[in-house]
């Protein structure tokens, strides 16, 4: 009798659930934490240079999910270069920007609030090294400020595309002396190996082992302070990274200019069209499609983060093309040289009407969850307390091959010096900057003559 | 009476097909209101669906009518620049003053911009020049490029540009383009864009003023995509990467999309916005042109259209009529429960009524017959006669055993029996034993042996359903023991523990033993072994012992062998007495010569053995025939003339309960002392409780124990005060 009970009462409850189907459950609204949620509705503009920033606004919504009264919105900024700057002197400011390690020379000094004097900041969960390499040390003032958070970090490599080199007998090189036979392979075979825009060809290719000379040298407290002073006939320690660049180019296995003008590559730098290049994707009328499933292009220094965009492209174009991003096998020893460098800081606009609201978003963006969902996005390394750890868990790369941010972190622009100097020289081959011998040749400079350029960098820095 | 109680609640004939039908009728309910909340619900997505979709048709093409309309007027405004300024053959300084001095709107922004991307906006700074821009050559290129594909589409006269940063202020604006031709400062004709922008905010927020939807949001696209009206929610430059990227979408299927707009040129796309929501995408060809304007809208936004009021009527009324339905079934099925448990009622009331009748009817005689008998034994007798009357007395208690015996189980079994623990010693036990069970071993010729009588502190126990039990295994052990056998009994205390121990009874012989079969069935009412010699009893013994044992939380253990003897050993645990027990008075009748009692009952008989065993103990007694007469001789005598009242309960005319209340009511100083005793053949607790209730003082049952009635009258009658 009480199982009859029980199934009445039962087949009442059932029909009471379902009529009260009919009326829709008010969604739970989320738990606001901070100020942010009270109040007026906030509308936070990030500026980029990218026109599509999904990682923003894939955290914006999670953000303002939990947030209901504060929206982030991402702001394409066409010149980005100029156009930040007067958007942040303007009417109309960006309350937060993307931008890269803003020093003492950078424009948007001016701007940046100075994460340092917050303190309601909290990066307590991310890589102590990548924030110290945006860190500015100013001399005489004793605490440091830090004017832009780097989202993540990048890793340098180069992508090879193993469909090419098998077609010519070759395996993926892994050193410097096998890499060097490979190039020569591929040139007697009509190939260009090595590609990339001269803008980050060279850097991308050669920065970690630049790095790695410093971080391990055998003084290297001595040989860092030889750098952070600039002292004469420093740019000696980096002869061997440039002797190698220009043997790439004087033997023409990167050849940049007659890649643009007969081969119509790396006239566009975007990543997308980094992708289609080394995919050999080309243009035929107003569509793209891809031009064959070998490629031409062999061996294309870019960072880990293009990685993505090549998969993407290959599964739009349906490529087959096969390839492998490699540490760049530039070391005598088997294995290349690994550098986590900083990748796309994110700054705030000091003079922001809603600064409360803005340092909210960056403790929210670099909480472990947010800044793995936003890095993955990016396609960055998450800027966590893991991020340095990724590189051992992910190549096999000798300890002493492996350079730590603050290593080579030092109180002036290194980069940009050493970026001049190597553009400078993976450009030799370009007749624009070599010897006119005045009867229609034309002969590249000496090592000596981009070394000299070196070392007037660090001379006038 | 198991089986009867089984009848009392078996369904009525056709209960089974009603029950059934209840049940269908509750599926068919159920399963008609699902369907239908399942079909309501069908027909209301539809129904939200289409309703919002047309909303949102119509959104979308106002807010193309408005681009058209601004566009428009953008347009002629343009062209009569155009011509004036051409036909004037204007130079570029002209044509900006010309401009600036018909420009009635500062929100209107011209600028003249030359080929090497410098120009000059038609507005005076501070310096009173015409302020200058430039703009980098990408982003010049991006415009061009715009118009470029604005022209391949037949609008050759006027260039739309898409969003565009101003090279000044950095801030995006929307504008129109168009190429005229001005005079240079050496004469020439040159070529100049003419500009017409304005803030991309001030065209959006018109351009999305009609906004039904919380985060709607519309745009204009080219035919590839290309956004000519943009919007911050919409990402990329073009429609299609911004599905492509948002939605990780194939490059196939972005080009499908892409092919689809072309081919319906009206339609609904659904895929998530930038901020991962499902979203309808609402597209429409324009007619004046090949642009699409696009309305976005979270589905979360649908509005909610009202509600069939028919629809949840009948849910309702069905919900209604299952409740009604279910609440008459469970309270017939509750109806049917309470006919059933009021008749269970009514037959164990009937049961207990009956034995209780039963109980009285047999007993009341039996008074008579044992009381009389014994009378009869203290006369001179032939010897003859003697052995007549002793074989009626034995008679008589046999039967006043039987009687006691079913009247026992009967009360066990229906749980009416209430143990009254009471301290008792083992020397009460030993007592107990000389008196009732030494005599019967002595008439056998067995020898009775016991533990020694050690001096073992007192449990509390209830000493006559302690005393039946060993009664009857003591009695079963003469009544199956062969003459000059023995009969032995012991006892033992566990360890005291918590004021608890455990009392072990023995009680063994040497008669004829069991069967290892009866043992089996031995403690089952009216059982007993066909082949023992001994054929008295009802068989009632040893399961009265069995549910005394149990009702006192033990348990009882029998080892026997047929032939050798039976030994059965009880476990009782029981509460140490912490008082000691006082000693037992000595029953000396003499101390009741003189008393003077007054004795109810209506049965003749009776009231000879009664009036003849007070009177035997020298007792006054004075007889009153019914509980009426009893009142009136009490209220009739003097203050203290009685002693006591010994009082029947069932008589005619006035009960000896009513009799009791109504003495225990008069207004006189012995009226609510003088002790009065039931002597009744109602055995039961109830009735003992009864009596009590009706204030009188004991309750002595039928066939009077002589020894008890002495007892009760010595302590009553000692303790009277006058």
């Amino acid at each position: 009798m009480n199982k009859r009970i029980s199934a009445a009462l039962a087949a009442l409850v059932m029909t009471a659930s379902v009529f009260t189907g009919c009326i829709a459950a008010k969604p739970e609204e989320p738990v606001s934490e901070t100020t942010v949620a009270e109040g007026e509705k906030v509308v936070l503009t990030v500026g980029g240079a990218w026109t599509d920033c999904k990682a923003i606004d894939v955290t914006a919504a999670a953000f303002s999910e939990k947030y209901p009264n504060c929206s982030i919105v991402y702001e394409y900024l066409q010149d980005f270069e100029t156009a930040i700057e007067k958007r942040l002197s303007g009417d109309e400011q960006v309350d937060l920007f993307f931008a890269e390690n803003i020093q003492a020379n950078s424009s948007l000094l001016p701007y940046a609030l100075d994460f340092n004097s917050v303190e309601k900041i909290d990066l307590s969960n991310t890589f102590d090294g990548l924030i110290e390499n945006f860190t500015f040390r100013e001399e005489n003032v004793e605490k440091a400020k830090i004017y832009s958070i780097p989202v993540g970090a990048e890793m340098r490599g180069m992508y090879v595309n193993t469909t090419l080199l098998n077609s010519v007998g070759l395996e993926i090189p892994q050193n410097r002396k096998q890499l060097m036979e490979a190039c020569e392979v591929l040139k007697e075979k009509g190939y260009i190996p090595f590609h990339g825009n001269p803008g980050s060809f060279s850097q991308t290719l050669l920065y970690p082992w630049i790095c790695n000379l410093i971080a391990h040298a055998a003084n290297p407290q001595e040989t860092y302070d030889k750098v952070n002073n600039c002292e004469a006939g420093v740019s000696e320690i980096f002869r061997e990274p440039f002797a190698f660049l220009y043997s790439l180019v004087e033997n023409g296995y990167y050849d940049y200019k007659k890649a643009q003008t007969d081969l119509d590559l790396f006239n566009d730098t975007t990543d997308e069209d980094y992708a289609r290049y080394f995919l050999n994707i080309k243009k035929e009328g107003d569509d793209w499609a891809k031009a064959d499933d070998l490629g031409q292009i062999a061996f294309m220094p870019s960072p880990l983060s293009l990685q993505r965009i090549i998969d993407k492209t290959k599964e739009d174009y349906h490529s087959e093309i096969d390839y492998e991003f490699v540490l760049a096998p530039v070391s005598e020893e088997n294995g290349g040289f690994a550098y986590l460098s900083p990748a796309r800081g994110i700054a705030v606009n000091k003079n922001s009407a809603n600064l409360d609201k803005c340092i909210d978003f960056i403790n929210f963006l670099f909480t472990p969850e947010n800044n793995n969902t936003f890095a993955e996005e990016f396609y960055v390394i998450p800027n966590t307390k893991e991020a340095f750890s990724y590189i051992k868990n992910s190549y096999d790369v000798p300890e002493n091959h492996i350079s730590e941010l603050g290593q080579v972190t030092f109180s002036y622009g290194f980069y940009d010096i050493m970026l001049g100097a190597l553009v400078d020289a993976s450009k030799a081959n370009n007749p624009k900057y070599m010897i006119d011998n005045g009867d229609g040749t034309y002969s590249l400079y000496p090592l000596d003559h981009y070394m000299q350029t070196l070392e007037d960098g660090f001379k006038n820095q | 009476m198991k089986n009867k109680t089984y009848e009392t609640v078996k369904k009525p004939p056709g209960q089974r097909a009603v029950s059934v039908v209840v049940i269908v009728l509750n599926v068919f309910l159920l399963l008609t209101s699902v369907f239908l909340y399942s079909s309501y619900g069908y027909a209301y997505q539809v129904r939200l669906r289409e309703e919002n979709l047309g909303n949102i048709a119509n959104l979308n093409r106002s807010a193309a009518a408005y681009a058209t309309a601004l566009i428009d007027s953008w347009n002629t405004k343009l062209k009569d620049i155009e011509l004036y300024a051409e036909g004037h053959e204007m130079t570029r300084d002209e044509a900006l003053e010309f401009i600036n001095d018909s420009n009635t709107n500062q929100n209107r922004l011209f600028e003249l911009i030359s080929d090497d991307y410098s120009g000059f906006l038609a507005r005076r700074g501070d310096d009173g020049e015409f302020i200058p821009v430039s703009y980098q050559k990408s982003s010049y290129s991006e415009l061009q490029k715009a118009f470029k594909d604005v022209d391949d589409n037949g609008y050759k006269d006027i260039c739309f540009a898409p969003e565009f940063t101003d090279s000044v202020t950095a801030i995006k604006f929307f504008g129109i383009y168009k190429h005229l031709t001005l005079l240079s400062d050496n004469g020439l004709p040159q070529i100049y864009t003419l500009l017409l922008a304005t803030k991309s905010s001030d065209v959006l927020s018109a351009f999305n003023s009609q906004s039904d939807y919380e985060e709607q949001s519309s745009v204009l696209i080219d035919p590839s995509g290309n956004y000519i009206v943009s919007n911050a929610d919409f990402k990329s430059t073009n429609f299609f990467k911004y599905l492509y990227t948002y939605n990780n979408l194939s490059l196939d299927m972005r080009n499908l999309i892409h092919s689809e707009m072309d081919e319906k040129r009206e339609g609904e796309l659904y895929y998530k916005n930038a901020m991962g929501k499902d979203c309808v995408f609402r597209y429409e060809k324009m007619t004046t042109n090949d642009w699409y304007s696009v309305t976005c809208v979270p589905i979360s936004s649908f509005r909610t259209p009202v509600l069939n009021s028919s629809y949840t009527v009948y849910a309702v009324l069905s919900l209604l009529a299952l409740l009604l339905l279910d609440v008459l079934w469970l309270q017939s099925i509750n109806r049917r429960l309470r006919m059933s448990m009021r008749r269970e009622k009514e037959a164990s009331e009937a049961k207990t009524d009956f034995l209780s009748r039963m109980s009285h009817d047999i007993r009341t005689p039996l008074n008579g017959i044992i009381g009389l008998t014994g009378l009869a034994l203290d006369e001179k007798n032939p010897p003859a006669t003697k052995e007549y009357l002793e074989n009626i007395q034995v008679s008589g208690q046999f039967l006043t055993g039987l009687v006691n015996d079913i009247l026992d189980l009967s009360k066990v079994e229906s749980g009416k029996v209430e143990l009254h623990p009471e301290p008792y010693s083992n020397r009460d036990l030993v007592k107990y034993v000389d008196a009732v069970v030494v005599p019967l071993c002595k008439k056998k010729n067995q020898n009775f042996v016991t533990s020694p009588t050690g001096d073992l502190p007192s449990l509390m126990l209830d000493r006559l359903r302690f005393n039946q039990i060993v009664f009857n295994l003591l009695s079963n052990a003469v009544k199956y023991t062969q003459i000059g056998g023995t009969i032995a009994l012991y006892w033992s205390m566990g360890k005291v523990e918590n004021g608890k121990t455990a009392l072990q009874i023995k009680v063994c012989d040497n008669g004829i033993g069991m069967t290892e079969e009866f043992q089996k069935h031995m403690f089952e009412s009216f059982t007993q072994e066909r082949s023992q010699t001994a054929t008295t009893g009802s068989g009632l013994g040893l399961a009265i012992v069995n549910s005394l044992v149990k009702l006192m939380d033990g348990k009882i253990d029998v080892e026997s062998k047929k032939g050798k003897g039976t030994t059965f050993t009880i476990t009782i645990t029981a509460d140490i007495c912490k008082e000691k027990t006082a000693a037992e008075p000595t029953l000396n009748s003499d101390l009741l010569r003189g008393k003077r009692l007054l004795v109810c009952e209506d049965n003749q008989i009776n009231m000879l053995v009664v009036r003849k065993l007070l009177e035997k103990w020298g007792i006054i007694v004075e007889c009153a025939a019914n509980g009426r007469i009893g009142v009136e001789m009490f209220s009739r005598s003097q203050v203290g003339y009685y002693d006591a009242i010994l009082m029947d309960i069932l008589m005619p005319e006035m009960n000896g309960l009513e009799a009791t209340k109504q003495i225990r009511s008069l207004d006189r100083k012995d009226a609510m002392n003088i002790p009065i005793v039931a002597m009744t053949a109602n055995a039961y607790d109830t009735d003992v409780t009864n009596c009590l209730n009706a204030g009188m003082n004991e309750h002595m049952g039928k066939p009077i124990d002589t020894e008890q009635l002495k007892a009760g009258l010595l302590r009553l009658t000692a303790n009277y005060k006058k």
